[in-house]
């Protein structure tokens, strides 16, 4: 049964690429559009985005910084399988991959897990901001 | 006979308070095409999609290659030699029909692509997005998916709708085919005389249920399935066509 599933991941492979590379660009419309509402976004007391976080007062390292870090990292990694499936939802693609093997929860977890790799990583090399 | 690969017993379902299907009961047998013939909203979509996951059954059981499938996903039974032909949108979004094809064929080691390329005359479309495609250049560009799929179990929903002639008489020869290769289908429609003629035998859903009328020649001599489906003269001398057809393709 495990041998069944790893040959059936493997053939599925090709289909998996293209979502990645689909994720990819969702990530950054995702990352981009996050941005753009903090950036816009009233700080200091009232504000939905309160100076609390990692990057803005400097808490690098503490519980609170990385608390917040990864719910942030899950939080856009979870849009962007978000959109992917109901990117497939709504333009009835998930027919032709699920006829390919690949479901649409396939392609929640693979997005989901494309987007956090890539918001780790711009995390790291960048420090961008929540 | 043998073995049904696909089993959909006394199936129900209701969407609120509508009742759409109250026990149907549908198979597909290595080697045949089953028409699944009735009328618009009487429950022949629901029932495939039902077959795929799509929609949850209200009670029935259903067995793909002789196991039970408690929760049936496309996905799954696709592994196992399921394709399912919706009425439309399986070849849809930014790839070419080359690319979809390059997909099926690599996926599930296809055979005879340039054989089905040409003879489905799919050569100058390849390149071609789905939104660029004539119904019936979409419908051969699916047969053809299935084709080099060459699954074990095939269900095809109005396959044949919006099509010219000679493009109907290709995708009926394509179901013919998949037949002749061990493949059991199911395919719904209301182009009686085609359907008929490439059908081995008939079900008829009609008041939420199913009945088995048999084959072609069978079914155009019952008398409901005349009166409440084809009726009137001239889709009853269409029937009568359809049976002389049926008759000389056997003979």
């Amino acid at each position: 049964m495990a041998t069944e599933r790893f040959h059936t991941g493997f053939a599925n492979l090709p289909t998996l690429r293209s979502y990645a590379v689909r994720a990819l660009i969702l990530y950054v419309l995702v990352r981009l559009a996050l941005l753009l509402v903090v950036a816009s976004a009233p700080t200091g007391s009232g504000s939905p985005f309160p100076a609390s976080s990692a990057a803005t007062t400097g808490v690098e390292g503490g519980l609170a910084g990385l608390v917040t870090a990864v719910a942030a990292v899950v939080l856009i990694a979870a849009a962007v399988g978000g959109l992917l499936t109901l990117d497939l939802t709504l333009t009835r693609e998930h027919v032709f991959h699920a006829n390919l093997g690949v479901g649409r929860r396939h392609a929640f977890v693979f997005a989901t897990l494309v987007a956090a790799v890539a918001d780790v990583l711009l995390r790291s090399l960048s420090k961008v901001a929540w | 006979m043998s073995e049904p690969i696909l089993v959909l017993d006394s199936i129900g379902k209701s969407f609120g308070r509508r009742r759409v299907l109250s026990s149907a009961t549908v198979h597909a047998s290595p080697g045949r095409v089953t028409a699944l013939l009735g009328r618009n909203g009487c429950g022949k979509s629901t029932l495939m999609k039902i077959a795929i996951g799509e929609h949850a059954a209200d009670h029935g059981v259903i067995r793909f290659d002789g196991q039970w499938v408690r929760r049936p996903r496309l996905h799954r039974l696709a592994v196992l030699g399921l394709f399912y032909l919706p009425e439309r949108g399986l070849i849809v979004g930014s790839s070419t029909v080359g690319a979809r094809i390059d997909a099926i064929a690599r996926r599930f080691g296809g055979r005879m692509v340039e054989e089905v390329v040409a003879r489905l005359r799919l050569d100058p479309l390849l390149d071609r997005l789905p939104e660029q495609l004539s119904t019936g250049e979409r419908r051969r560009a699916e047969l053809a998916l299935a084709l080099i799929r060459a699954p074990r179990c095939m269900l095809a929903d109005e396959p044949l709708m919006g099509l010219a002639p000679r493009d109907a008489d290709d995708i009926a020869a394509a179901l013919r085919e998949l037949a002749a290769g061990g493949c059991g289908l199911i395919v719904t429609g209301h182009e009686v005389r085609v359907l008929l003629d490439t059908a081995d035998e008939v079900v008829w859903v009609v008041a939420g249920t199913t009945h088995a009328l048999g084959p072609p020649e069978e079914a155009v001599r019952n008398r409901s399935f005349v009166r409440d489906y084809l009726s009137g003269p001239e889709t009853t001398s269409t029937s009568k066509t359809a049976v002389r057809t049926t008759s000389s393709r056997r003979v």
